[in-house]
């Protein structure tokens, strides 16, 4: 499924007005210039058009497509309709003029046996061109000093009104069954499209997954003795179509291109997704994972994760909310590629998990400069040793990956990685706090509030609140100690709260009759252990994510209440 | 009268390789009719019958899991193999000279309802006789070799079904699913062809067309 969809996908693209992904058959090449002929086959006025581009100072060759380019190595080998000057005019500076001879004899054979017997103005001319043509006369031409250095030509037909010649239909179709009738390959079912086809002995390399070969890896590949069976020999193991592989190569690389926003890198596996129909949700989905700066689509992103999160409908096109959305995980082995994950979903289905992941991830932020959708890198980012991007787990990041986009629990190990983080710098900030909520949430089935919830009487939240205000006191009783209670005492209140709560609190003492209002922290402290009645000896995982998160919520809290007194004064 | 034998087979794990995705596996999303029949056969076979899958009941969620292996790259050349059986030294293969860490997509949690009868091969057989043999059998938990799912580490356990399936646990929305063109079996008269099937789950239940049907194709 994972081809054919890909398969369907080309052709999604390919029937685009303007499509992105060379047609079968066809490849974009640099084409510098055109040389106009008449019907007659003579050159028209002016005889040579220039495609080049200026950019600045450069001049760049324009990209067309045209017919495939054939595979060529030190032999002589024609293109189809283009080529360079020594294979087109029969000319060219190499200095060795029996072999430019021997290519522009192979460039007219070539289009003579593609377009004898066709019916077509354009395909006509050409040949005419050809067969009357002097090498001699090359010189002559306009820009000839330019453009023999090595540079593609094509033919346009005067007053042709389409184009290029290579692009009239009846030459295209022309090409197109050349190819078709030059594969010398056997027949057979194609497993992708059910149709008979010549199968394919090789596939095209994959390029653009991280880590694997720059060349490119292929996906579908024999290359050990012990993979083959039946005798069979190479690709004939999977009897694959030569259409279906030249699309699904051709609609995988076109996903994996530079810059492409349909592509994120999760942890070793290279993730590519795309929708059945076109669909908004396609772009923005890359942003969910990886969120950039800015590319002017933020307010987009912001309205479509809004309206998830709070279980709306992105989009009023049923249709488009029913088709189908592919998550397609690469990674790398050997020359190969690996399946890491496949998940097949309808976009409305994506939205929802998408909406649900977000729901239980909600958390009130500390500051507002803090992103209210934070990306999938930006939460490993928080679980990473240094914060840093090459150390995160990537196991951890693929399991969180699968879990945002199936719905299913988030992985077991997640809040160990978080609770761990914050043990070894102390530090409980929004991205760490909202995703112990979401495990919890998610996992336990806790009710855990976004904001400070003075009813909660859970042991391991009103632990983590009171470890607060004992920070706030010794902070209002010694302002700019270099040593704080967190960073002594955090991890054994967290994890064995009977251990050092009681000494904390005669501390505390001291710090309430210091302060000059003491006597709000003393209220909070008695309205806190209201409900606990022993410091338990120690505290579970689960307890010690709920500790983490009523220490945030009590925190903001604190901030918030003096920010305001603040202000009134 | 008619010998249709009802099964249920589960597992932890299964790997029914899809052709294409060989090298670096990738299963098919349910149990592909050769690989039923491999669990009958390995319960029962005889060479007067041939087993024939009639439909396979999907009854557990499909739920994918990555894993990766170490395996061997090469194999033993039948050459060797053969000149070792006239009498020759005896052919050693060391994974440690020709390993091959392969990753795969495998299944997990797996649970089938195979539905299948078999054909006489010969003329003059008794038919009820295979019938009871494989009922009693597998009502025993006997089997020739251990069945599995796609690939012998992933090991089968089967049971005799007499009532009607159990309730499938396949979500609502899984239960009717294009699937795909996936491999019926390989035609070993025919120079070993693999044929294809389009496979339809409707309701949960994927129904197999005959090996030499029309939609059965190469």
């Amino acid at each position: 499924m994972i081809l054919t969809s890909l398969a369907v996908y080309y052709d999604r693209l390919s029937q685009e007005p303007e499509p992105a992904v060379p047609l079968s058959g066809f490849s974009r090449q640099k084409i510098h210039f055109a040389l106009h002929i008449d019907a007659d086959g003579k050159l028209a006025e002016p005889p040579v058009f220039d495609l080049r581009q200026t950019e600045g100072k450069k001049t760049a060759p324009q990209e067309l497509v045209v017919p495939e380019a054939v595979k060529r190595s030190v032999g002589v080998a024609a293109n189809f309709l283009w080529d360079n000057t020594g294979y087109v005019l029969g000319a060219d500076d190499k200095g060795k003029p029996e072999r430019t001879a021997k290519t522009f004899e192979a460039f007219k054979a070539r289009c003579h046996e593609i377009g004898d017997g066709l019916d077509d103005a354009g395909m006509a001319a050409v040949l005419s061109f050809l067969d009357a043509w002097n090498p001699a006369d090359a010189p002559d031409l306009p820009g000839w000093e330019e453009m023999v250095k090595g540079c593609n030509l094509v033919f346009r037909l005067a007053g042709g009104g389409l184009g290029y010649v290579h692009e009239r239909p009846a030459v295209r179709q022309a090409w197109l069954d050349h190819l078709a009738g030059a594969s010398r390959e056997r027949r057979g079912m194609c497993l992708v499209t059910g149709q008979d086809a010549p199968i394919a002995r090789l596939h095209p390399s994959i390029k653009g997954v991280r880590d694997a070969q720059s060349s490119g890896a292929a996906l579908v590949s024999y290359n050990q003795e012990s993979f083959t069976s039946y005798g069979k020999e190479q690709s004939y193991n999977a009897p694959v179509g030569e259409p279906a592989v030249f699309a699904y190569t051709t609609a995988l690389n076109h996903l994996l291109r530079k810059g492409s926003r349909q592509r994120v890198q999760i942890g070793d596996a290279t993730t590519v997704f795309w929708t059945e129909r076109a669909s908004e949700v396609e772009g923005l989905l890359g942003f969910l994972f990886d969120p950039t700066a800015d590319d002017g689509t933020e307010d987009a992103v912001r309205r479509f994760l809004e309206a998830v999160r709070d279980g709306k409908k992105p989009r009023d096109d049923p249709e488009e909310l029913q088709s189908g959305f592919f998550i397609l995980g690469l990674a790398p082995n050997a020359a190969r590629l690996s399946v890491r994950f496949w998940h097949v979903d309808t976009v409305a289905g994506v939205c929802a998990a998408v909406g649900r992941h977000f729901a239980d991830l909600a958390m009130d932020r500390a500051f507002d400069n803090e992103p209210e959708f934070p990306g999938l890198w930006q939460l490993l980012r928080e679980i990473a040793a240094q914060g840093e991007l090459k150390n995160v787990n990537p196991a951890l990041a693929g399991a969180l990956m699968r879990s945002i986009l199936t719905d299913a629990p988030y992985p077991a190990s997640l809040p160990r990685a978080v609770i761990t983080r914050i043990r070894a710098d102390q530090t409980v900030n929004y991205p760490r706090a909202a995703m112990l909520k979401a495990y919890l949430v998610r996992n336990r089935q806790k009710e855990v509030s976004v904001s400070l919830d003075p009813n909660c009487t859970d042991v391991g939240y009103r632990l983590g609140r009171l470890f607060a205000v004992l920070e706030k006191a010794q902070q209002e009783a010694i302002p700019g100690a270099n040593t704080t209670i967190r960073d002594r005492y955090y991890g054994s209140a967290s994890a064995t709260p009977a251990a050092v709560f009681p000494q904390l609190m005669r501390l505390a003492q001291h710090h309430i009759e210091k302060a000059e209002y003491g006597g709000v922290s003393d209220r909070r402290i008695e309205e806190i252990l209201e409900t606990v009645q022993t410091f338990p000896k120690h505290l579970s995982l689960d307890e010690q994510g709920m500790f983490a998160i009523g220490y945030y919520h009590q925190r903001r809290e604190n901030y918030k209440k003096t920010a305001k007194t603040k202000g009134e004064d | 009268m008619s010998f249709g034998v009802r099964l249920k087979v589960w597992g932890d794990f299964a790997c029914f390789t899809r052709p294409e995705m060989k090298s670096e596996r990738v299963s098919y999303d349910v149990v592909t009719p050769s690989a039923a029949r491999g669990i009958l056969e390995a319960i029962y076979w005889k060479p007067g019958i041939t087993w024939v899958i009639d439909r396979i009941h999907v009854l557990s969620p499909i739920r994918f899991t990555a894993i990766r292996r170490n395996e061997l790259g090469g194999k033993i050349p039948y050459g060797n193999v053969r000149s070792a059986m006239k009498g020759g030294a005896p052919q050693p293969l060391f994974i440690e000279d020709d390993r091959q860490q392969r990753a795969a997509l495998v299944l997990r949690d797996v649970a089938y309802g195979i539905e299948a009868h078999f054909e006489l091969t010969g003329q003059d057989d008794n038919a009820a006789k295979h019938a009871e043999m494989f009922k009693r059998r597998a009502r025993n938990g006997q089997c020739f070799n251990q069945p599995y799912l796609g690939c012998r580490e992933f090991p089968a356990f089967f049971e005799w079904v007499d009532g009607p399936w159990p309730d499938s646990d396949l979500p609502a929305q899984d239960r009717d699913k294009d699937l795909g063109f996936m491999l019926h079996d390989i035609d070993f008269a025919h120079d070993m062809t693999p044929r294809f099937f389009r496979a339809q789950l409707a309701g949960g239940v994927i129904d197999v067309p005959r090996f030499d049907a029309a939609e059965v194709r190469t």
